[in-house]
């Protein structure tokens, strides 16, 4: 049975159960004249305001994608003013603003204080619902519910939802009061000049976070469910007009179809989403910072963000991103440029630095200059054992310092990392147990790990790491080749949302994501391979006031 | 299983990286054994003749876009002419991958695992080559395009910092072994530019099947310009009598020279390099193997193909027992297969063609005259 | 199915890992710092091998502030018939697996090398591990009595002695630099002859007067010091057997001509005066061009040499800020110059026969195929060649102080 399977399998056609995915090249041109407006919506630019409330209803319903974006929210209202009823309504994005200050002076002087609102014919006696909707409670978030489903889901969130016999429609009122941590500094992505402000858990917040930099109508942000139980919401959001539409659907699609019970942060997510679960590249870009998801949403990418997590997830995510730091944008090119650097020196030591010495000084010791080659000899006459067994026992043993240093109370973290690296280091070589240049390289090793800005990286590094020491060890530079060449292999095959994960020498020159930045005036260019709509972010002289 | 198409860099980094890898090999010494001292005339010579030799594929295949020399023969001769033609490319590309494994493999094993059985040697070598082709063409691609302009770099690096060693009158006596040993012998050495095959089959690998003449051409540049280089340099270098039991020149090149007090041993590093570079033309040849078995026959998945290649590769580099037996067949046999297949039947099967498609033309405007 | 895949890869992995046949911890292996060969009896040689010994010291804690090789050497002798077999009868012998990666010198005695060393130099050079760049040193007396003597007196490594005592060759002048791929590079072409560095122990007297321009071989240098090794001169070879000496001034002028040159000092006799001297410092101002021009198969060399001179020593009798003063040292510096270059160029054309200085490349443009080149036999029509030399020094006053 089986052996007709490999037979079959050699000579017959096997279908490719996963589905590639790739971004296609936009063929919808914009519309030549305006070109923050790209959807393809019947409404003409308004101007001025009309004296029509529906006309300005729907125009705004339609810029700002009202369908889709749950956050903007709308209030409409009848309101009797001179016996004349007039239909109003007030509009709003949610989390921005305060909801005590729309209700105490908005909603209330216009529908509870309003005495002809109040005071009706009784022959104009318009239904309980509709009297309370319109005019008895000025309350800005007001919905009607029809079944229980939603009822639950309200009370869930926080909702206060409003029962009235004989009617069969139900009132939720968004009246959330839960404590929730405030806007802080990030903890954990610290950088000097930029700044301080972190996402926190509230999906409201974050998002409000989100449009007050954004501050365009354009960014559309859309909420949807994840998880049967505990029905998370999840919003998406984009920039319509720059991201790419295949994007966009791909990621909408691979979001609401996942088959799952719960999910409770935004790792959980990542993984279910991304492109090759098995790969120990990270693929989608998590930060805490509202700043790096803004620059690269203005690049054409898409974030989704999980309540409950203040981790915000970036799509697609290519190498290039996880290297870089969000201070590059900020800083002056030279200086970011020279950050990026020495980053990259630090990625290849961390990468290489013991395969190497392993290498070098089992199989090539010609390559030493003849002076280090006795101080390393000399060194290693005491240790007892093989170099391969020293440099495991370093590094579990700095591993281990890393764990204990994380789980540690803070008044004891520092002493106990001083005490384990001084302590377990120059006892370690005073007894002859290691020698103390593997001391040296191990440490370089651990601070050039750390020095890789984001955090699923440096496991992506310290694995391999192992794995160069073992090939270098095994058979030196062939060993190390060998293994440097599938590593390019396997990252080179690598995509994340259509976006190969390294593009060599195929990146446009003028945008944000290439390696080594480009000055602020020349980042004319979005990144090629997002295949955003609007192609250009500067014009061509961006700084006009050099123009004579 | 779709192949996907590749870039114009990256099809040019897959064309130069073949020649690199002769450089690497013993390719400078060979030329220089059988003509002498007047290897860099026999040298210019040679790549002048490609180019006139490129530039006639390139006008052959102008008409038709997007073939490849498989489609071009099915459209001559059908099924077996394609798969006739196939073949004998297969058997070309898995022999010349033999004898650079065998090569390569030894000199390894004479520098540094004196102790190791060969066949740890070759699973680090195949093995790279294998896990890559799982990975399709475009992964190659991309990891040739990251390493050809390194590898470039540290071959130029090696060929000019023996520069105050260089006698430039090694250049004479200026005929060499003779004016025939020159000109008329030495045009076997062309079997040097044999990378020139893989132009034959790259047009329907392209994204833009009109910058196919850009490729050629500059990948025949690059490849002409390091050759004609590493010639000289090693004429100039090494008295043209030596023949040193190294088997890489390039290697004796990076012993000679002199990087100053505190850089020792460089040539470890280069050998880094050089061992990236020779994986990734295995990789590229089996790749070309498993391509044109995917287009002869109604195989469309090649994952598990690959690994019984691997195997025939594993084997032949077997067959050669030690270096003086290598270099036997590849200067004698494989040489003048190379010659006769790439360089004469290949063109003569474009010229024909061309003809008959000319042919069919008239014949079709004669036809569409009569009807009005 | 996978499961099985996975374990026989991870058999795999395990297999190859009780392989690293080839791995060799740094400190498994003994480190030669230089080879000496010596003859003894009919086709025997004597094989010395000096072996850098790590410090003693091996709390890691003191090691800090010195440098970990003691300037103790171990020299361990072996009589064998080839090279290899003597290597392979001393790894018996000491613990540690000898390495050869290291080696910075090559000795070879005088007598050995009067027989022919073709076969060692083919040997070491075939050796994978040995770099090329080991210089090669013809001593007058045992190869192992100079390792013996070899007492480094103003730095701690053995191996880093070897490499400045070389070096000085830069700055004198007075003796070549002549590496293994060279000197084998030389034995196989047929432009040149091989030559290497000649070298020996200082002996305790000199009964000779004192020369000027170290026209002296190695070992009578009139040093104080006794008893430690000495490079001097170049040691001629033709084919691959050693034949004569050549003084260090000898060697001065053979840099001059091979373009070698990077400064030296050379002290002329004054004109008019006896023991009288002064002191130049040559720096190369031009190429020296050489041309050869066949005549009835007599080969005529034609030498330009133009060479640029500091005055170093300064004599309030002497006046050289005028321009005539300085033409009339130009003058007789030159002349003595060239007295000395065909002194040398008559020795090793006459006397030794032999074409150290490579003038073959010149004469092989006259020839048009490999054959016609072989046929000329040039190496052994040198010794009837005919020398035309020009030496033009222009001396710039080097004086700090002006004269009164």
């Amino acid at each position: 049975m089986d052996l007709l399977f490999y037979i079959k399998s050699i000579f017959s056609y096997l279908k490719n159960r996963i589905q590639n995915f790739e971004i296609p090249m936009c063929t919808e041109v914009p519309p030549p004249n305006n070109c923050n407006d790209s959807h393809n919506n019947i409404s003409n630019e308004l101007e001025k305001i009309s004296k029509k409330c529906s006309k300005n209803l729907n125009y705004l319903k339609n810029k700002y994608r009202a369908d889709i974006c749950q956050d903007i929210m709308i209030r409409d209202f009848n309101l009797h003013s001179c016996n004349i009823q007039h239909h109003a309504f007030i509009i709003y994005i949610d989390g921005m603003i305060d909801s005590n200050l729309v209700n105490d002076f908005i909603l209330s002087p216009l529908m509870i204080k309003n005495k002809s609102n109040t005071s009706y014919n009784k022959k104009e006696l318009s239904s309980l619902a509709d009297n309370i909707y319109d005019s008895l409670v000025p309350q800005n978030a007001i919905k009607k519910l029809y079944d229980f489903k939603d009822v639950f889901s309200s009370i869930n969130m926080g909702d206060c939802v409003l029962f009235v016999d004989t009617l069969d429609v139900a009132f939720d009122f968004d009246v959330k009061g839960f404590k929730q941590r405030n806007i802080d500094a990030p903890h954990n992505e610290i950088i000097v000049r930029g700044s301080q402000e972190a996402f926190v858990e509230n999906l409201r917040t974050n998002t409000s976070i989100l449009r007050r930099l954004i501050n365009n109508e354009n960014l559309v942000i859309q909420d949807t469910i994840v998880g049967k139980f505990t029905k998370t919401s999840v919003a998406i959001g984009y920039i319509d007009g720059i991201a790419n539409k295949s994007l966009i659907s791909e990621v909408l699609r691979r979001v609401s179809s996942l088959d799952v019970d719960y999910i409770t942060s935004s790792g959980q997510l990542e993984q279910l989403i991304q492109d090759s679960p098995k790969s120990i590249f990270p693929q989608v870009i998590a930060t805490e910072r509202p700043d790096k998801v803004i620059n690269h949403l203005l690049d054409g990418r898409i974030c989704i963000i999980v309540n409950g997590s203040p981790y915000v997830l970036v799509v697609p995510g290519v190498f290039v991103d996880f290297l870089s730091s969000p201070e590059d944008l900020n800083l002056k090119y030279q200086f970011a440029n020279l950050q990026k650097l020495i980053r990259l020196l630090a990625i290849t030591l961390a990468l290489l630095l013991p395969g190497l010495y392993i290498a070098i000084t089992n199989y090539h010791q010609e390559l030493l200059p003849t002076e280090l080659l006795f101080t390393i000899a000399a060194s290693r006459e005491s240790v007892p054992f093989p170099i391969f067994i020293e440099i495991f026992l370093m590094e579990a043993s700095f591993e281990l310092i890393r764990e204990a240093g994380l789980r540690v109370p803070s008044p004891l973290g520092s002493t106990i990392g001083i005490v384990g690296a001084l302590i377990l280091g120059e006892a370690a070589v005073s007894a002859s147990l290691v020698s103390p240049i593997l001391i040296i390289i191990v440490a370089i090793t651990g601070l050039c790990s750390f020095s890789i800005p984001d955090f699923s990286l440096n496991f992506t590094f310290r694995i391999y790491r192992f794995l160069y020491i073992i090939l270098g060890y095994m058979a030196g530079f062939l060993g190390i080749a060998a293994g440097l060449f599938v590593q390019m292999a396997i990252m080179c095959n690598l995509q994340s949302f259509g976006s190969p994960y390294i593009n060599p020498f195929a990146s446009r020159q003028r945008s944000i994501s290439n390696f080594f930045v480009p000055p602020t005036w020349k980042r004319e260019q979005k990144s090629d391979f997002l295949h955003p709509y609007k192609k250009n972010s500067q014009g061509k002289y961006s700084m006009l006031w050099r123009k004579k | 299983m779709n192949i996907s198409k590749i870039e114009t860099a990256q099809a040019i980094a897959l064309l130069s990286i073949v020649m690199a890898n002769k450089i690497i090999l013993n390719l400078p010494r060979s030329i220089i054994s059988s003509t002498g001292s007047s290897a860099w005339l026999n040298v210019i010579y040679i790549v002048f003749l490609s180019f006139l030799f490129v530039f006639l594929v390139i006008k052959l295949l102008k008409k038709f876009p997007k073939m490849d020399i498989l489609d071009i023969s099915e459209y001559l001769g059908g099924k077996y002419l394609k798969a006739a033609v196939g073949i004998i490319f297969i058997v070309i590309f898995a022999l010349t991958i033999g004898t650079v494994l065998c090569g390569y493999s030894e000199t390894l094993k004479s520098i540094y695992f004196n102790q190791s059985p060969i066949l740890y040697i070759l699973l680090f070598l195949i093995g790279s080559a294998c896990i890559a082709n799982k990975f399709g063409i475009k992964a190659i691609a991309k990891v040739t395009t990251i390493i050809t302009p390194i590898v470039f770099f540290s071959i130029l690096i090696v060929l000019l910092t023996p520069i105050k060693s260089f006698v430039i009158q090694r250049f004479f006596p200026l005929l060499g072994y003779g004016f025939n040993e020159t000109f008329l012998a030495g045009i076997s050495n062309i079997f040097a530019l044999s990378g020139l095959s893989y132009i034959l089959l790259i047009p329907s690998l392209l994204k833009e099947s009109e910058s196919y003449k850009k490729v050629a051409i500059i990948s025949l540049c690059i490849s002409g310009f390091y050759l004609i280089l590493s010639v000289c340099c090693t004429l100039l270098v090494f008295p043209f009598v030596l023949s040193p039991n190294e088997n890489l020149s390039l290697y004796l090149l990076t012993k000679v020279s002199n990087y100053g007090e505190l850089i020792h041993g460089v040539n470890t590093i280069f050998i880094l390099l050089w061992i990236i570079s020779v994986i990734a033309y295995i990789s590229i040849g089996l790749f070309f193997m498993l391509y044109i078995t995917q287009k002869i026959s109604t195989i469309k998945s090649t994952i598990l193909l690959n690994y019984c290649y691997s195997l025939i590769l594993l084997v032949l580099s077997y067959v050669w027992k030690d270096y003086i037996q290598l270099n036997n067949f590849s200067e004698h046999t494989l040489k003048y297969m190379i010659l006769a297949f790439v360089f004469v039947f290949n063109p003569f099967i474009l010229i024909l063609a061309n003809i008959k498609k000319r042919f069919t033309r008239s014949q079709t405007t004669i036809a569409s005259e009569r009807n009005t | 199915m996978k499961k099985i895949i996975f374990i026989l890869q991870i058999f795999l992995i395990l297999i190859c890992f009780t392989g690293c046949y080839d791995a060799r911890g740094i400190e498994e292996l003994a480190y030669v710092v230089a080879i000496g060969l010596d003859t003894s009896g009919e086709n025997q040689i004597e094989l010395s091998l000096q072996f850098a010994t790590a410090s003693k010291s091996s709390s890691s804690s003191e090691s800090s502030g010195s440098s970990s090789q003691s300037k103790e050497t171990n020299i361990t002798t072996i009589k064998c018939n080839t090279i290899n077999s003597g290597i392979a009868l001393i790894n018996s012998h000491i613990s540690k697996k000898i390495n050869l990666s290291h080696c910075k010198v090559l000795v070879i005695s005088e007598e050995l090398a009067k027989k022919g060393i073709s076969r060692y130099i083919d040997t070491l050079c075939n050796n994978i591990e040995i770099k090329a760049d080991c210089s090669v040193i013809v001593s007058k007396c045992d190869a192992k009595e100079y390792l013996e003597n070899v007492k480094p007196a103003l730095e701690n490594l053995t191996a880093r002695y070897y490499e400045s005592t070389i070096n000085s060759a830069e700055y004198t002048g007075y003796t070549v630099d002549m590496t293994l791929a060279e000197f084998y590079s030389k034995t196989k072409d047929s432009y040149c002859e091989p030559y290497a560095i000649l070298g020996s122990i200082t002996k305790e007297e000199n009964s000779s007067s004192p020369e000027i321009n170290a026209k002296y071989f190695a070992g009578d240098n009139p040093i104080d010091d006794k008893d430690i090794i000495d490079n001097l001169g170049i040691a001629v070879f033709k084919d691959d057997k050693f034949i004569g000496e050549l003084t260090g001034l000898d060697s001065l002028c053979h840099v001059i001509i091979t373009n070698e040159l990077d400064e030296c000092t050379l002290t002329v006799p004054k004109q008019n005066e006896k023991e009288k001297y002064f002191d130049l410092l040559l720096t190369p101002e031009k190429c020296t061009k050489c041309s050869v021009s066949f005549e009835n198969d007599i080969p005529h060399i034609n030498i330009n040499v133009s060479l640029r001179g500091k005055g170093l020593s300064i004599n309030e009798n002497s006046k050289y800020s005028t321009e005539c003063s300085i033409d009339e040292i130009n003058t007789y510096a030159s002349k003595y110059l060239k007295d000395a270059i065909m002194a040398y160029l008559n020795k090793t054309s006459k006397e030794y026969g032999s074409d150290i200085c490579g003038f073959g490349k010149y004469a092989v443009k006259n020839y048009l195929t490999i054959d016609d080149w072989y046929s000329s036999n040039w190496l052994e029509n040198y010794q009837n060649a005919d020398f035309s030399v020009n030496v033009s020094i222009t001396v710039e006053s080097g004086a700090a102080f002006m004269e009164q």
